[in-house]
């Protein structure tokens, strides 16, 4: 039985964002994303976390850049044509804030069912590993994870660096 | 009632009591009216001894309820009746001798019980048909009840509650049907008179009153209960609250009587928890910006007005501001902002019909509706941000009072007198034989002449109107700040694209023919100007901040007693809308001071000293090559330097006897903890809240400066620059990263010959500059740039400062220097260590600005890794330096180099080889 962490929410049936990960597909509330963007030239902040690959300038508005594989840990590959920054809307405390996530691959937009979702597993001790995994989409071919983006990008981590400027 | 259904009844009350928790008082509180029914009940079959010692049961229980006994002697005598009463409805024993509880039995807390049955013969010897244990109960829960009403009123008068209203009123009705029954006819009178009171006014307004009738219910049921002396009588009561309502029914010679020193707090209308969420939000938005534009601008009116009683089309301004004001205000549905903005026009139209002058008092009081309205204004706005719900302004009924006063007395004496006198009124509002004139009559009184002369026409009177009078007005329009900033950004993308266009390599190596080459050009003109268009868009006068200036040297100098001009110039100037938010604070505590302790005290010492009577405050905005220079500058005795020298040195700040410039001198006093000292502010008379006004100045990437000469006065500058979005910086490269420095901050660039860079052991490097050794950062280590150039003579050094320490920084190179529409990070990289925000360069990629200051605390930092999250860049700077304290620098003849040997220390921990 999947335990309910006070952070994650239950994922709603509805429009989801698909993209490669490594081997995984992922989904994303389509609500939560502002667009999708081909690679382009990332400026390195310094002393940030690993994970923050640094800002690029979207049309004017300066907005930081995550890398979701090394936010998850998993190994760097080089970025390939297929490498895309995904732009979403990540409500953090009170305010909305605009960020990208480089994902290995953009795939589809896809309409999952209620029924076709299934909470989130839980793997024992690690309850923290599945906490920004709102369910699993199970479709006919494949099994997507749904994620929720505000308690992936709002890790304390992003909380300690606004934390330690502040 | 038979006789059977009694017996039911008392065996059903006692097994009840049998079972109940004597401790828990909620399981008792029907009790009372049990014994209370029996009592009826065996007062009707005809048992009237039974009834009575019954009606005794049910108050002392009444009493246990309220904790006024206690509870074993309480169940004692409960028991016993119900023992007794049992004895003798059985018929047992006649009723005398049935061995019912002695009144003094359960002997409980003090005299209780025996005030009890006194009260209760006392009571039911006039009154019999009053059930006394009812009576005791309804006595025990008043005071409970008392104690909540005084809460409430006394939160609604301190504005924490809004004013349960409606409860007050419940309580009011309960208590008057209540006593009613119980034959309390003074209780039920005054209740009955302080609902129509309340009806009439409001809670709010008549605080005072309702906590002197709650004191007389109190002394009442004191009384009822032998405890207390018999309170007031009723009529001196019903006069009060009478006299209260007086102001809105036709004149009473009472009210006048009761209120004779304080003006009475005019009725306000009740609008304490009207919901404006309820009403259309953006009519109440429209109208709180409006109301504030013209707040503002009746003040300076006012303020000239002051200055020169003469100032008719200022005065004409500020009523036709009042007069806006309440027509909105109508028309929103805020009656008492409309009520107030109503009454202020009375006065001013008085003013401006020559029936009073707008001196003294009266100058007072048009001042404090202006700061009155402000408030009513903010409460609205606070409103609409929050709950919806207005919040009571204490001071407005005593205002509201005051200015009804000030128009009614002042209207006779006028009539009579043309010509009024200079001082009219005291504070004190009316005087006492006048009375008040009743809303209705005046309201018809006003009415006629203000129809009768409609606004006059501005323009015929402009031709006469002084310089300063608001004579022509810049057409202006409201637009949304968002939608203002999204048009700025998209400018500014507009011009980053023109220059990814024009500076593309294809186009700047191809041959182009002379057509293109034009447009390309004129397109570019076109951009610049449309960006310098976009920036001014944000610009705002400073006017408003001044003009609040103006208002506090006067109200200072008003307490204080002194005499004080205010000047102001440049008060147009342009500036940043944030700066201008920002600055006010700092203005505050500047100008204050420069009330406060510059100018003297006493005109006595200032003719002494060859200066006019007058003190003089003035207060100019001006440009000052590209920065905008405001300076505050008084007339007074200028800083005491050797107060503040003596309160340096004593608190460690300078050493005895040592030389100190002035200026630096003076700087001292922007320490924090330094202004607060009472001894400096007392004797030099500087410094309150000094560090507050460095601090917000700096955050706004402004400087202070201090100018003073002792018995000339002081002059403080400000220097801003013109916006916080943009500064001027320069870019250097560092690998293949850009990185711009604030040009602010840059000292010098140089390249430095090989000997000037010196390594210290274990500490990192230095460069000798100008006579002093500076500590030499590499960007590409603090940032781990991969591929700069690795020494220092190769690439460059741009020296740096901010707050007097030095820094040098190697790059790689410089490429020129820009002025740098600053961006934000966005909240989760923003305030990195060392990096300010990021700019937008030409080829479209994003450049971080560096912070110097946040650069100098990790270089001056003693441990580096301490405090910081863990990140790329530190850790492997910090690895590098590891290293480098592996390494040991040869030093040999002139002509070799210094020459860094990695040294493994576990080969050879002493060999050096070169």
């Amino acid at each position: 039985m999947a335990v309910e962490t006070p952070v994650a929410r239950t994922a709603q049936e509805g429009k989801f964002l698909s993209f490669v990960l490594g081997a995984e597909e992922y989904g994303l509330e389509i609500l939560k994303v502002q667009e999708i963007n081909g690679m382009m030239g990332i400026t390195r902040v310094p002393r940030t976390p690993e994970y923050v690959r640094g800002v690029i300038n979207l049309r004017g508005r300066v907005i930081p850049i995550v890398s979701l594989r090394q936010k998850f840990k998993m190994p760097a590959v080089a970025d390939s044509e297929k490498t895309c920054i995904i732009v979403v809307q990540v409500s953090y405390q009170d305010t909305e804030l605009t960020m990208g996530i480089i994902v290995d691959e953009v795939s589809e937009v896809l309409n999952i069912r209620a029924d076709q979702i299934e909470p989130a597993p839980a793997f024992g001790g690690g309850m923290d590993e599945t906490s920004h995994i709102t369910g699993m989409g199970k479709l006919e071919d494949k099994v997507v994870i749904l994620l929720d983006i505000d308690t992936v990008l709002n890790g304390e981590e992003i909380e300690a660096v606004v934390q330690s400027t502040n | 009632m038979s006789h059977s259904e009694i017996e039911k009844q008392v065996a059903d009350l006692a097994q009840a009591l049998v079972f109940v928790d004597w401790t828990d008082l909620d399981a008792l509180e029907d009790v009372p009216t049990k014994f209370g029914d029996l009592a009826a009940m065996l007062r009707e079959a005809g048992h009237e001894s039974e009834a009575e010692h019954c009606g005794r049961a049910a108050a002392v229980a009444g009493q246990l309820l309220a904790e006024a006994v206690s509870s074993s002697a309480g169940q004692e005598f409960l028991t016993r009746t119900l023992d007794a009463l049992q004895a003798c409805l059985s018929g047992d024993c006649a009723c005398e001798d049935a061995g019912w509880p002695e009144a003094a039995a359960p002997e409980p807390s003090g005299t209780e019980p025996e005030a009890l049955t006194a009260e209760a013969e006392a009571e039911a010897e006039p009154a019999s048909l009053v059930d006394d244990g009812i009576m005791a109960e309804f006595l025990a829960r008043q005071a409970d009840v008392m104690d909540d009403i005084e809460k409430e009123l006394l939160a609604i008068e301190s504005g924490e509650s809004t004013g349960d209203s409606e409860g007050i009123k419940r309580f009011l009705h309960t208590l008057k049907g209540e006593s009613a029954l119980l034959d309390l006819s003074d209780v039920a009178d005054l209740c009955h008179a302080v609902e129509d009171m309340i009806q009439a006014d409001g809670i709010p307004a008549q605080i005072d009153c309702l906590l002197d009738v709650k004191d007389w219910f109190i002394a009442t049921f004191r009384h009822l209960r032998d405890e207390g002396p018999a309170p007031a009588p009723l009529a001196e009561m019903i006069a009060l609250v009478e006299a209260s309502v007086a102001p809105v029914e036709p004149a009473e010679p009472a009210a006048a009587a009761v209120n004779e020193a304080v003006p009475e707090d005019y009725p306000v209308v009740d609008y304490a928890g009207t919901n404006v969420l309820e009403g259309d939000l953006d009519l109440v938005q429209d109208f709180i910006e409006e109301a504030v534009e013209h707040l503002d601008a009746s003040e300076a009116h006012l303020l000239a007005i002051e200055s020169d009683p003469k100032e008719t089309e200022a005065l004409n301004a500020v009523f036709r501001g009042f007069h806006t004001i309440k027509g909105l205000a109508g028309f929103i549905e805020m009656e008492h902002i409309k009520d107030l903005a109503h009454k202020a026009e009375n006065l001013l139209d008085m003013a401006r019909r020559d029936e009073l002058e707008l001196v003294g008092n009266n100058m007072d009081l048009v001042f404090e509706s202006v700061d009155m309205m402000k408030r009513l204004v903010e409460g609205l706005a606070g409103a609409m941000g929050g709950d919806g719900k207005l919040v009571t302004e204490a001071g407005l009924p005593s205002l509201m009072a005051r200015l009804v006063g000030a128009t009614s007395t002042e209207a006779p004496v006028a009539a009579a007198a043309p010509a009024p006198e200079p001082e009219p009124v005291v504070p004190a509002g009316p005087a006492p034989t006048s009375g008040f004139i009743p809303l209705g009559n005046m309201q018809t009184k006003k009415k006629a002449p203000a129809a009768a002369v409609p606004p006059k026409p501005a323009p015929e009177q402009k031709a006469t109107a002084k310089a300063n009078a608001p004579a022509k007005m810049k057409e202006a329009m409201r637009v949304d700040a968002e939608r203002l900033d999204h048009l700025i950004e998209t400018i500014g993308e507009l011009v980053i694209a023109e220059s990814m266009v024009s500076q593309s390599p294809e186009i700047q190596t191809a041959t182009l023919s002379v057509k293109l080459a034009k447009d390309l050009d004129h397109l570019d003109k076109i951009c610049r100007e449309l960006q310098e268009i976009g920036m001014s868009l944000r610009m705002v006068p400073v006017r408003p901040v001044f003009q609040k200036m103006a208002r506090l040297v006067r109200d200072l100098a008003k307490k204080q007693n002194r005499q004080v001009e205010f000047v102001m110039s440049g008060e147009d100037t342009e500036l940043d809308k944030n700066v201008v938010d920002k600055i006010g604070d700092p203005l505050v505590h500047m100008v204050r001071n420069s009330v406060d302790h510059g100018i003297e005290p006493d005109p006595a010492e200032r003719v002494k000293l060859g200066k006019p009577e007058r003190g003089r405050v003035e207060l100019r905005a001006l440009h000052k090559g590209g920065n905008i220079c405001i300076e505050i500058e008084d007339d007074g005795r200028g800083l005491n330097k050797d107060a503040i020298m003596a309160k340096a040195i004593s608190r460690g700040l300078l050493r005895e006897g040592e030389a100190i410039s002035d200026r630096d001198l003076f700087m001292l006093i922007f320490e924090p903890g330094f202004s607060t000292a009472r001894e400096v502010t007392d004797i030099s008379g500087r410094g309150v809240g000094m560090d507050v006004v460095r601090r917000n100045i700096e955050e706004l990437r402004g400087t202070v400066d201090i100018t003073s000469e002792p018995g000339k006065g002081s002059v403080f500058s400000i220097k801003l620059p013109l916006t916080l979005a943009i500064i001027e910086g320069m870019v250097i490269m560092v690998g293949e990263e850009h990185y711009i420095i604030p040009t602010l901050s840059v000292v010098r660039l140089i390249r430095p010959n090989r000997e000037d860079v010196t390594h210290v052991f274990d500490k990192g490097e230095m460069l000798a500059f100008e006579g002093t050794h500076l500590p030499l950062f590499r960007l590409s280590q603090l940032f781990d740039v991969e591929g700069a150039a690795c020494e220092p003579h190769e690439a460059m050094v741009v020296v740096v400062e901010e707050e007097g320490r030095r820094l040098g920084l190697v790059a790689d190179q410089l490429i020129g220097q820009q002025s740098i529409v600053i961006k934000s990070l966005g909240e989760s990289v923003q305030g990195t260590d060392g990096v300010a925000g990021g700019a937008i360069m030409s080829d479209g990629n994003v450049a971080l600005i560096l912070d110097v200051a946040g650069l100098l605390r990790v270089a001056h930092s003693t441990d580096t890794t301490i405090d910081m999250p863990p990140s790329r860049g530190l850790e492997r700077s910090a690895a590098t330096l590891d290293d480098e304290i592996e390494a040991v620098v040869v030093e040999d003849t002139p002509d070799t180099e210094e020459i860094i040997v990695a040294v493994d220390p576990e080969t050879s921990p002493d060999a050096v080889e070169v």
